[in-house]
């Protein structure tokens, strides 16, 4: 059976998806020029690819306020 | 050597494990560099003045706005118009005398940056966007100066030390370069993150505790949670990597 990822967003929601899907996922939050963050959810890594024991990631958008 | 009115006023924090008369001289003689003397910066620059901080320069080139005055705590209605450095600098003259202001009204560039930071012995990042903020990073690598990275949106605010050449730059975490934009804010989130900042900033000064380095402290206010991510040094970083390495 294939793998599926858990992806929780912390801006809210969250799906279960294949590893392809979670991949393209990681891939889009990394290369959008707005930015982002993905995190191992078991180990809270910041991570920048999908190793086989990650089964849940974190999607964080990026935040700028200070003013 | 402090004072008699010194060791009165700094008593309480005198006291505590670690900290002692040696700490508080520490504070004193140190020169903190504050980017932005809005919410973050309120927060901040409250608490390292009312620590006993020596000196802040505080840099900041806008005015006092009325929709600066659910967060930007600095700044009173009376203060509408005038320089931000200039409102910050009267209100934290009157909260500690003892503390030095230099108020820079100025715009962080490229072009500045370096001239601005000069003799500081950290920077504290309270800007509201995210190319500044880059900038900071990279003259804190450069010149070996640590960064206090803070930021907030909503409810949401996150924290972060760079201490460098030991631990993770802030361009190892954020590759994007969100452009400068208006965003929502409740005041108590730079209220908490800028205290974080001073927590950080007390701390690395005085040698005392465990500095939030190679972690991102993420707040949660809405849910009340903080959750910790680990961050890893990114080789490849064009800051503090080796490609910036290379450059040099």
């Amino acid at each position: 059976m294939e793998p599926k990822i858990k992806v929780r967003f912390a801006s809210g929601g969250e799906k279960e998806v294949s590893l392809e899907e979670a991949k393209r996922i990681l891939d889009e939050t990394y290369s959008d020029p707005l930015g982002g963050l993905v995190a191992n959810a078991k180990t809270n890594e910041v991570i920048y690819r999908i190793e086989p024991d990650v089964d849940e990631i974190i999607v964080l958008d990026t935040i700028i306020g200070g003013g | 050597m402090l004072t008699k009115d010194e060791q009165e006023k700094y008593a309480r924090q005198i006291m505590l494990k670690g900290f002692g008369q040696q700490g508080q001289e520490k504070l004193k003689k140190a020169r903190v560099f504050i980017a932005g003397a809005g919410g973050l910066g309120s927060s901040s620059a409250t608490y390292l003045a009312a620590a006993g901080i020596g000196t802040l320069r505080i840099v900041d080139h806008d005015r006092v706005e009325l929709s600066n005055l659910n967060r930007q705590v600095l700044h009173w209605p009376a203060d509408i118009g005038q320089t931000k450095v200039g409102s910050a600098e009267s209100k934290l003259k009157q909260l500690n005398p003892d503390v030095a202001i230099e108020a820079v009204e100025e715009k962080i560039t490229q072009a500045n940056i370096s001239q601005l930071v000069e003799g500081c012995d950290l920077i504290v990042d309270a800007m509201d966007n995210l190319p500044t903020r880059y900038l900071l990073n990279k003259v804190a690598i450069e010149k070996n100066i640590p960064f206090f990275h803070g930021a907030v949106y909503g409810f949401e605010g996150r924290a972060m030390t760079v201490i460098p050449g030991k631990s993770a730059c802030l361009r190892c975490v954020y590759r994007g370069a969100i452009p400068e934009e208006a965003f929502p804010v409740i005041g108590v989130t730079p209220a908490v993150i800028g205290c974080i900042q001073a927590t950080e900033v007390i701390k690395y000064l005085v040698g005392i505790g465990q500095l939030l380095t190679d972690r991102l402290l993420v707040y949660d206010g809405l849910n009340m949670k903080f959750t910790e991510f680990k961050i890893k040094k990114d080789p490849d970083c064009p800051h503090c990597g080796e490609p910036a390495r290379g450059k040099k």
